[in-house]
């Protein structure tokens, strides 16, 4: 599956490698997590949060089969980026859907085609979510 | 990658500061991004050396059954 918006964020930094995650529900959930190799575990990948977070950037994602809101955090690490976004709830099917006014403006336009509420798939549901709110 | 096979409980469950964050919080959706000059530089390096990850699941198979050499996740 491809996410245009996790390329174009990608594209858009000059990044080599880029992983999109998301927080586990659980300490049991059985997925892979990030590190560093041979840094102490609290050098783990969030942690290289940049000095300045940007501003959150909220958005709706399809992640496997579970969908879920999130709030989007960039994590710059070592000339390449880590796109990241924090879970806070299961909610059914959409794409990208809703942006926050303040994140990176210079990303933001270089990505809009894709943060377009017309081409989400889900747009008549994503408008009609409390979570969602106006676009 | 760590792999959930390859963390024990206590690393798993570990949590950062106060704020009750898992400490391997992040975790990896199979959806990656690679450069091409990366790629070309991995693939020249991993040509000369390099580290097989290999990663042991228990796995259901077709007959319902998992590979007795599995290791419990």
């Amino acid at each position: 599956m491809g996410d245009p918006t996790f390329a174009g964020f990608c594209a858009a930094r000059g990044a080599e490698v880029g992983a999109r995650v998301c927080a586990k529900v659980s300490a049991e959930e059985r997925m892979g997590v990030f590190a560093l190799r041979g840094q102490p575990a609290a050098m783990q990948v969030e942690c290289s949060l940049s000095r300045q977070p940007p501003p959150p950037l909220y958005i709706l994602v399809r992640a496997e089969s579970t969908v879920r809101v999130g709030v989007v955090q960039t994590v710059c690490l070592r000339g390449g980026c880590l796109y990241s976004w924090c879970r806070s709830g299961p909610v059914s099917a959409c794409w990208v859907v809703r942006v926050h006014a303040q994140c990176e403006r210079a990303w933001l336009e270089r990505c809009a085609w894709t943060l377009s509420l017309g081409l989400c798939p889900f747009a008549s549901w994503c408008r009609g979510h409390p979570s969602v709110g106006n676009v | 990658m760590v792999e959930y096979s390859e963390l024990s409980a206590e690393a798993a469950a570990s949590v950062m500061g106060t704020g009750g964050r898992l400490r391997f919080n992040w975790g990896n959706m199979a959806m990656h991004y690679f450069s091409l000059d990366f790629l070309e530089r991995a693939a020249a390096e991993y040509a000369t050396g390099g580290m097989y990850h290999v990663a042991k699941k228990r796995i259901p198979t077709v007959d319902g059954t998992t590979p007795p050499n599995a290791r419990s996740p």
